[in-house]
């Protein structure tokens, strides 16, 4: 069947409602049903937020303190802490997790290979609060006695290492990420360049290029778009993360100064004060979700779209 | 170069520059070769970094937390440490049980909807669906605290808001089902929608051409031919559910007793270890290992259970 | 007058035989040591009888959980009709936002309840009043200062009000400043920046301890004490829990804090550094339950209302002492079964057992590094707890349900 033919674009109507009113029933049903959820939960963290926008108004994007004390709702250091976060992690995800992938697809004999990805699979299947655990009893003392000095060796105790070295912190935090989103990015980035069909790569190298070349220039260009994909969902993780992130983060909702400072991030701000604030606080962490939401919906809608984009790409070649 | 000289082929008039590209590629051999060297070893080494964690948590874990499992590690509530004995621990049956009431509860409740729900997203290409699957995309990427602020606001506290006391729901597992359901319907949704697809055409035309209605169609043929997908995916989602802590920070309360009501508080085993990694007790924060090391064990066990499935029954169609 | 030799001898022989008969008289009954005074309480006796079985749960205080879970332990034990489904330690905030809200059976808190605090947790428009709610004291204990700094081997410092104040408003950044230097002569201190720990969460014990800051130092500590998390200077922890607090605090080099005194005991590495406190009669008094009794005794009439011990005169007081308490609802609603367990729970609590032979809740505090409540609050929670009704009907009995 050609491209135009209507079952592959979509607008073949074999299947109307009308002939089974009883199943198409049940499935609008519950698939309403669902619809009704997710609107009800969107719907009730915008709304509780509301009270707090009309406190502060869009200061709490802007403006630098967030004090419960004097009802003050600044987010912008906790947002910078998020995204600095983020930023570590994906600094060392994404040059770890795309080479894992390369090696895996093409470096790898073929036993090897379902091996190394069931091995980075597990690693994605372990639970957030482990990590969280792992960081924050195993990394965090390594870090304070061993990695901190080492590195403030290296700048000479200043910026970006200064001193006081107290194992958690802004580096700690985004290392812990660094761990977390790696398997995602793995796994996602091996199905994006595995789909690249092999007879390109043997292709290019029958004519003389190297391994590195073919990567470079073929494989590469190809899965670009799923490798984005990847990035961009592992993002979106990051962001998010709640519990690990709260264990090793030190929870103080002031900027950043350098790697080794204390910060707060969305997620684990709201995990820490929700259950003891006044409505009004209530309602500047529901500002807090709403923001969150808003930055993962973008990277999540991103990222997906850049995935299926690679896959019927590559079902067409 | 001498190409030319055989008789009966015509001239090449790309000679020229193949041999120029064939001179540039020999001279460039060298140094092309050490760069492919060099960046297949980064790859090998990164491959190795990226294994390196994975392999020093399953080393923590182990080493640390098997000491603690035993028999009554297992069938016993927690004891608090006193000044006078500070080593007592009881165990981790409360938060056993009540994963497994608040898990299973979740299941119950996320896989219908979200099986006919993939199921829908499968067989219609309305607007509407294509609106439903954006939902469900968006809702896979949110942050699980989310649901948790929701669970609280509309289950522990949302009640007494608008005036209707149930009885005893407040810190209830039914809140914390709530939650994990919602979050696992979506990534249900997602991957039976997959399976769901991938059902050949000709076996659906065939039934159809049986005379058979969607419904018949949908329910003795599709959804058995696509079980292996959507075994999977149930068993991915319940591994993620099981071990998630956000969503019921806030709403099951904490138990120390084996409560299976679920309108009850409840202990669950990630919340658990949460609390006692933060815990006053030594001894109870040493603990917490061992109960780390289980839902390890718990998780993989769902995780390759669900691909030793899929494989069998792949192999079996086959 | 004068006495022949043999009337006084008659006299002397018969009052050693009568103390010694009424010795071995007191010392018959039962259970009593040396310092009952003979009369058993029947409300007590009654505490852990129970006919119908009934489950509580309760939240709040990390500053009561020790000697919360402690007790439970024990309780529970002793009656086989009641469960205690746990004491959930997140923070006094969180313990009187989740009673108001009707979530759990008590709440523990270290600050008795308000009715700003009231309208800030209740549904909107419930119209909650303060009289709805009974507040009994459970507890008696005190906030200690432990630091952490590797490079010294002192175990203690001197500190005074305004010095802890000044560091905790980020005005003191390095151990060796002049102020804690001058406290401290006998000591090298490092020039190492400090890394202030508090309380991240709404807490009763950063209640006291800012109670104490604003009584003894009210020129540097200005604003009023409060539960809502302190501002923390650049580069400091926030702790989730005094749990939290006291394992940052052990975790983290050359950092203060602020921790319940029990949780000293229950994390032995905090001892490497504890701060004596400068009190209001000038003396440096490290925490210890005399320190914390001292503390109680000089103020010993305490009420809802009046409750603070801080900065208490004495020589040898320990200045940052306080009561933790648990609040109920007067009118009980769950179930008559429900109810009962509370009040003998709480009731049991609040007391101790040596006037009946038994161990009770505040025996069990004293061996968890808290001090036992004064007679007379343990009379004001019994006073208190009388007050809960079920329908009209008082809960607390002098026999089961």
């Amino acid at each position: 069947m050609d491209r135009s033919d209507p079952l592959l674009t979509g607008k073949a109507k074999a299947f109307s409602v009308k002939s089974d009113f009883a199943h198409w029933g049940v499935l609008y049903g519950v698939s309403g049903l669902f619809a009704l959820i997710c609107a009800v939960f969107l719907i009730s963290i915008v709304v509780s937020s509301l009270p707090a926008w009309r406190h502060s108004g869009l200061s709490i994007i802007y403006g630098t303190t967030w004090s419960q004390g004097t009802d003050s709702f600044g987010a912008l250091p906790i947002i910078a802490g998020t995204l600095a976060t983020t930023a570590i992690a994906l600094v060392f995800a994404i040059p770890i997790g795309l080479g894992s992938a390369l090696a895996i697809v093409h470096l790898l004999p073929v036993k090897a290979r379902i091996f190394a990805s069931s091995l980075v699979e597990l690693l994605a299947a372990v639970p957030s609060v482990v990590y969280g655990l792992w960081g924050l009893l195993v990394l965090a003392p390594w870090f304070e006695n061993t990695v901190q000095p080492a590195l403030a060796d290296l700048s000479g105790h200043h910026f970006p290492f200064p001193p006081p070295y107290e194992g958690v912190g802004l580096l700690l935090a985004g290392c812990v990420l660094f761990v977390m989103i790696l398997p995602m990015i793995v796994a996602l980035s091996r199905d994006a360049i595995a789909i690249v069909p092999r007879e390109q790569f043997e292709g290019a190298l029958s004519v003389g290029a190297t391994k590195w070349q073919v990567l470079r220039k073929v494989v590469l260009p190809a899965a670009k778009t799923g490798i984005v994909g990847a990035v961009t969902l592992a993002t979106a993780r990051a962001l998010g993360e709640t519990v690990a992130v709260a264990l090793v983060i030190g929870l103080n909702p002031l900027f950043p100064h350098s790697l080794f400072s204390t910060a707060s991030t969305l997620a684990s701000t709201i995990a820490l004060q929700f259950q003891d604030a006044t409505p009004l606080q209530v309602s500047a962490l529901g500002a807090l979700a709403v923001i969150l939401m808003a930055l993962t919906a973008i990277v999540n809608w991103l990222g997906r779209r850049l995935i299926r984009r690679s896959a019927t790409k590559a079902a067409l070649l | 170069m001498s190409t030319a000289v055989i008789e009966g082929i015509p001239e090449d008039p790309m000679l020229e520059r193949r041999e120029l590209i064939q001179r540039v590629a020999q001279k460039t051999l060298q140094r092309r070769m050490l760069a492919s060297r060099a960046v297949v070893g980064l790859c090998g080494l990164a491959l190795v970094i990226a294994l390196v964690p994975l392999f020093a948590i399953l080393y923590s874990l182990v080493q640390k937390g098997i000491r603690w499992w035993s028999i009554d590690f297992f069938t016993k509530t927690p004891q608090f440490p006193s000044l006078v004995d500070p080593n007592a621990v009881g165990g981790i049956a409360n938060a056993l049980i009540g994963s497994l009431v608040i898990d299973g509860l979740a299941a119950l409740f996320a896989i219908p909807i979200g099986i006919v729900t993939g199921l829908f997203l499968a067989e219609s290409s309305s607007k509407f669906a294509a609106a439903l699957r954006w939902t469900a995309e968006i809702m896979t990427g949110l942050p699980s605290i989310l649901l948790g602020i929701f669970a609280y606001q509309m289950l522990v506290v949302g009640f007494h808001e608008w005036g209707i006391r149930l009885p005893g729901i407040g810190f209830s597992g039914l809140a914390g089902s709530f939650a994990i359901g919602i979050l696992m319907i979506p990534v249900i949704i997602k991957a039976s929608e997959n399976a769901l697809r991938s059902v050949p055409f000709t076996i659906r035309e065939g039934a159809l051409a049986l005379g058979a209605r969607d419904g018949v169609v949908a329910r003795r043929v599709i959804i058995p031919t696509a079980l292996p997908g959507l075994i999977t995916a149930v068993l991915l989602a319940l591994s993620r559910a099981v071990g998630e802590t956000a969503p019921i920070l806030w709403v099951i309360g904490a138990s120390n007793i084996v409560a299976w009501d679920p309108r009850h508080e409840m202990a669950s085993m990630p919340l658990y270890i949460f609390l006692s990694a933060t815990s006053p007790y030594t001894s109870l924060r040493e603990e917490t290992w061992g109960i780390a090391l289980a839902l390890v064990v718990v998780v993989l066990i769902i995780n390759l259970g669900s691909r030793l499935i899929a494989a069998r029954l792949q192999r079996e169609r086959r | 007058m004068k006495m022949n030799r043999t009337v006084r001898l008659a006299l002397t022989t018969t009052a050693v035989v009568l103390s010694a008969l009424s010795l071995a008289a007191v010392s018959a009954l039962p259970g009593a040591g040396a310092t009952t005074r003979g009369k058993s309480d029947p409300y007590l006796a009654a505490d852990t009888r129970l006919n119908s079985p009934a489950t509580i749960g309760g939240a709040g205080s990390t500053f009561a959980a020790p000697l919360e879970n402690a007790a439970q332990a024990l309780y529970a034990g002793r009656n086989p009709n009641a469960t205690i489904d746990g004491y959930q330690a997140v923070g006094s905030g969180t313990g009187e936002a989740d009673i108001i809200k009707k979530l759990v059976d008590w709440g523990g808190t270290d600050v008795p309840l308000l009715q700003r605090d009231i309208l800030k947790n209740e549904p909107s428009g419930a119209g909650y009043q303060l009289s709805d709610f009974l507040q009994i004291p459970i507890g008696l204990g005190g906030v200690a200062v432990p630091f952490n700094i590797p490079s010294l081997k002192v175990k203690s410092l001197t500190l005074s009000a305004s010095v802890i104040a000044n560091i905790y408003l980020g005005k003191i950044s390095y151990w060796n400043a002049y102020s804690i230097q001058v406290l401290n002569k006998k000591v090298k201190l490092p020039h190492l920046r400090i890394i202030v720990v508090a309380r991240g969460d709404s807490s009763g014990t950063t209640y006291i301890f800012t109670n104490f800051l604003r009584a003894a130092t009210p020129s540097v500590w200005t604003t009023l004490a409060s539960k809502t998390p302190l501002a923390l200077p650049t580069d400091g922890i926030a702790g989730n829990g005094n749990a939290g607090v006291a394992a940052d605090i052990e975790n983290t080099p050359n950092s203060i804090g602020y921790v319940e005194y029990s949780y000293l005991l229950l994390n032995p590495g905090l001892l490497k550094g504890v701060s004596s406190i400068v009190n209001k009669a000038g003396n440096a008094i490290a925490p210890s339950v005399n320190g914390i009794a001292l503390a109680a005794a000089s103020k010993p009439n305490i009420t809802s209302s009046a409750f603070s011990i801080v900065y208490a005169p004495g020589a040898k007081t320990y200045p940052i002492a306080g009561y933790t308490w648990a609040v109920i609802w007067k009118n009980q609603t769950t179930s008559l079964a429900e109810g009962t367990l509370l009040v003998k729970y709480l009731d049991w609590l609040s007391h101790s057992g040596a006037s009946n032979g038994t161990t009770a809740g505040q025996d069990v505090a004293a061996l968890q590094g808290y001090v036992a409540l004064p007679a007379n609050v343990q009379g004001l929670a019994r006073a208190a707890l009388l007050q809960a009704t079920f329908s009209g009907k008082v809960l607390l009995t002098k026999n089961g349900n």
